[in-house]
């Protein structure tokens, strides 16, 4: 009984739908599994990659290392120029995010709030409120829609490598998303709060600011927190294309061969990530009490 | 206290109101002196929110001069309209508490109409001392002055409705208005409610109009009474003056709309 | 009075030292807000260097020439103008035609696969790693805790474990190293995209199951249902809509990534960027970038209808 009415329903073919799209994706792909085995080198590669899993280097494993300093010592180098490029960006992207967040957001304009006298002008002003709105939306989705590295790699041709133009390539994407989560949750904190306010006679502001936006605000805050963690990641893989962080010496290590090194950087962004989950989710019991 | 100032004077002529396509008031003729405590009665739907509404300038009546203190409401600008809100305060239903901030900003929040831009923002984040002491006071005399520094959605139903009213009494109003601040609480704190916002409208010489279901606290506390129905004036006495076949009558509403609340909405 | 507005004053000191806080929230708060400040006064950060006569320079080159579309700058040379529009028209569908057709699609497939494998493994592994499944004793009302416990809940957060191990790494990373492995090809952006997006979206689902109301999973256990038929019977109709809703969220992020992982040399949009970059031929990256910003805003599109789909159909 169960089954048959979960094939029929909307989301069962939904799922179904989705699947035939894997298919028919892995079908124009003209993938053949037997690819995933690994060629003869690669196999090599594996056997040493995967075998140094367990032995990540706690000092620098190339012969021909010259440079000054410990091995640890440049991982915790290399993270630490992460998270302050990560940082960096996401104070940018906060910024920017809740400016863009406010005016995308339908909180600011909707139902009677214009004062004109006349029913001709409250009109005119809401039409113009609601174009900047869509103009917003459509800008936010612009930013959103080329991919950080993209950014990078468009700073890269423009300026030349830069470690301001790294944090840009990671804030304004950051900004976009933030932005339009941000202008969903101000929307959806939908309270009687603000309608009170103006009841007593505050503007427009005040009402968004001491009425809305604390009520959004452990959501907001929560999800900044997830993007954080985000950033940290693309912040190191930002390192690949030649800025200071994580990835660009993950990356040297790799091509050194020196597998345990690379081993060492991953689980030290592992650590990060997991420092970032088990604060994030201590936070969020916080804000819930 | 003595009452520092005269209460708000309310005088409304053939004033009507069209929300969003559905008329909900019309012809409404009305007088309430400074002063004076007034009960507005009638079933669901009669208008009395939308009436509380015109009252606390929070609408704008689309037909008919309202007019507070003497000044038309229509008249005025954003700017001038939100002055004049600024003297109502204004309990709502839901109390409409800002739920994650603490009881001190929710009741000084009450002073964001009267004050500046950046006077209102800093009642939020650093509120001034002499503004949390009168806060204080006022939570005082509504028996929760321990509650100044918890987060309001961590208080009880009753609790969060003084704060509610904590909150319209920092504006420093004219006039007390209350939308059904009996439905939300036990009946038998509902008395006890009413009593208290008669003993401060008194106190500081306020017009209070509150709009009620209940009939018997209406009769009980409030000297004179308003009865609405489909968006007009349907009574308007002194409560010694109301008839007992006209009482059962409003009684007769009262039940017609309990049936009807049964019925699924559309 | 003046005595008790000094008592009120008292008062209110002794309230607010009294008042309920969280150190963690406020901790949190202060150190982040340091921490953006900080990132800035560092020195890591050049923005003088950014703001420079050279950078300038370059940003005016790169703007008023290298990105001008070829035929365009042809034409501004020449000083003919005439017919501009159809040689920057000829120019666009060359390029489409040529090699941005292909990755278009070669990008949009790549994803769909990996999100689907993605989705498909993250709904299998969220059933080990839903901690109210696995108890001797699934979704009782009160735990037992028995000695019998340990081995279920230990094998629960070794899943949930190495789910943030698979997505602590990002898909960049992981296409990196697959690359080494495989050789160039679909499968390491596949592969790539499908483990990182599996470790979200386990976690995810795994959450939604541990949500999952208890009642009516007990009712088919007491029948003498088996875990799994628990699972396939009552636990995927019921979480099926937001298993869906998660994965259609993620799907457009997937297209986003798809793009990019192709600067690594499989051959999706952003082998393109690389490849123009690479040549200089600037004109050619921001068209193929463009196009990439296209496929996102369908993708961004085409997530939304289905999520609004799944929310009427539930």
């Amino acid at each position: 009984m169960l089954e048959r009415r979960f094939i029929f329903e909307r989301r069962g073919q939904i799922a179904l739908l989705v699947l035939a799209a894997g298919a028919l994706a892995f079908q124009r792909l003209g993938l053949d599994p037997r690819d995933l085995v690994p060629h003869a080198g690669g196999a090599q590669i594996a056997r040493e990659f995967f075998g140094a899993a367990l032995r990540p280097a706690l000092t620098f494993e190339g012969a021909l290392e010259t440079s000054s300093g410990t091995f640890l010592g440049r991982v915790a180098l290399a993270l630490y120029r992460t998270v302050i490029f990560a940082a960096a960006a996401m104070g940018l992207a906060i910024v920017f995010g809740l400016g863009l967040g406010f005016v995308a957001s339908s909180s600011w304009w909707s139902r009677e709030r214009f004062g004109g006298r006349t029913v001709a002008r409250r009109l005119s002003l809401r039409a113009i409120a609601m174009s900047v709105q869509a103009a917003t939306r459509l800008f936010i989705a612009l930013l959103r829609s080329v991919h950080e590295l993209i950014w990078a790699v468009l700073f890269l041709a423009a300026f030349g490598l830069n470690t301001m133009s790294c944090v840009l390539a990671l804030a304004i994407p950051y900004a976009g998303t933030l932005a339009k989560v941000y202008s969903e949750m101000l929307d959806e904190a939908s309270d009687a709060a603000p309608g009170a306010l103006r009841d007593l006679g505050a503007s427009e502001l005040l009402v968004f600011l001491c009425g809305r936006l604390p009520r959004a605000m452990p959501d907001m805050a929560a999800y900044t927190f997830y993007r954080f963690e985000c950033a940290v990641r693309s912040s190191a893989v930002l390192g690949f294309f030649g800025y200071p962080t994580l990835g660009y010496y993950l990356k040297l290590s790799f091509e050194n061969l020196d597998y345990r090194e690379v081993w060492t950087y991953l689980y030290a962004l592992f650590l990060l990530v997991v420092v970032f989950e088990l604060w994030s989710s201590r936070l969020r019991n916080r804000f819930v009490a | 206290m003595i009452s520092r100032r005269t209460g708000a004077r309310f005088r409304l002529s053939g004033a009507g109101l069209v929300l969003g396509g559905v008329r909900v008031l019309q012809g409404v003729d009305l007088a309430i002196e400074p002063g004076e405590a007034v009960a507005l009665v009638g079933p669901s739907g009669a208008g009395k929110t939308s009436l509380l509404g015109l009252l606390n300038a929070s609408r704008r009546a689309t037909e008919g001069v309202v007019e507070l203190n003497g000044v038309d409401l229509a008249g005025l600008g954003q700017r001038a309209l939100r002055r004049a809100r600024a003297t109502v305060g204004f309990v709502h239903q839901d109390f409409a508490l800002v739920p994650n901030v603490r009881v001190a900003q929710n009741v000084l929040f009450g002073k964001l109409g009267g004050r500046g831009f950046l006077q209102g923002l800093r009642s939020m984040v650093a509120p001034r001392e002499d503004d949390l002491v009168r806060a204080h006071g006022i939570l005082e005399r509504l028996g929760i002055a321990d509650k100044l520094y918890q987060r309001t959605d961590t208080l009880s139903g009753g609790e969060e409705q003084r704060v509610a009213l904590g909150r319209a009494l920092f504006q420093d109003p004219v006039a007390l208005l209350a939308d059904e601040p009996v439905a939300s609480v036990d009946p038998a704190r509902a008395r006890d409610l009413v009593a208290l916002m008669q003993e401060l409208a008194r106190e500081d010489g306020l017009t209070l109009v509150v709009s009620l279901h209940d009939l018997e606290i209406a009769r009980e506390f409030f000297p004179r009474l308003i009865g609405l129905r489909g968006g007009r004036v349907a009574l308007d006495r002194s409560m010694g003056e109301v008839r007992e076949e006209e009482f059962a009558e409003l009684y007769r509403l009262g039940e017609a709309e309990a049936t009807r609340a049964e019925e699924p909405r559309p | 009075m003046s005595a008790s507005h000094i008592d009120r004053r008292a008062e209110v000191v002794r309230l607010r030292a009294e008042r309920p806080r969280s150190l963690t929230v406020r901790f949190s708060l202060v150190f982040f807000c340091a921490l953006a400040v900080f990132a800035w006064v560092s020195g890591e950060i050049d923005a003088v260097d950014f703001l420079s006569k050279r950078r300038r320079a370059n940003v005016e080159r790169f703007l008023e020439q290298d990105v001008l579309p070829y035929p365009l700058r042809e034409s501004v040379r020449t000083e003919g103008g005439g017919g501009t529009l159809e040689l920057l028209w000829s120019w666009v569908a060359e390029l489409w035609t040529d090699r941005g057709a292909d990755a278009f699609w070669t990008t949009l497939w790549i994803s769909t696969l990996a999100i689907v494998l993605a989705g498909v493994s993250a709904v299998i592994l969220s059933a080990p790693a839903a901690r109210t499944l696995m108890r001797t004793e699934p979704f009782a009302r009160t735990p037992a805790r028995g000695a019998g416990e340990w081995p279920w809940r230990i094998c629960a957060e070794a899943v949930r474990f190495s789910l943030v191990g698979l997505r602590a790494i990002p898909e960049f990373v992981w296409a990196f190293l697959f690359l080494a492995l495989f050789g160039p090809g679909a499968w390491p952006a596949i592969l790539a995209l499908a483990i990182h997006n599996a470790g979200i979206l386990g976690r995810l689902n795994a959450d939604t199951v541990e949500n999952l109301d208890g009642g009516p999973l007990r009712a088919l256990r007491s029948l003498g249902a088996s875990r799994r038929q628990v699972f396939g019977l009552a636990i995927l109709p019921l979480a099926l809509s937001r298993f869906l809703l998660y994965f259609f969220y993620r799907f457009e992020t997937c297209v986003r990534e798809a793009t990019v992982l192709g600067m690594l040399g499989i051959v999706s949009l952003g082998y393109w960027i690389q490849d123009a970059r690479a040549r200089q031929r600037y004109d050619e990256m921001v068209l193929f970038v463009v196009l990439g910003a296209l496929l996102v805003l369908v993708a961004d599109v085409l997530s939304q209808l289905a999520r609004a789909a799944l929310r009427r159909a539930r």
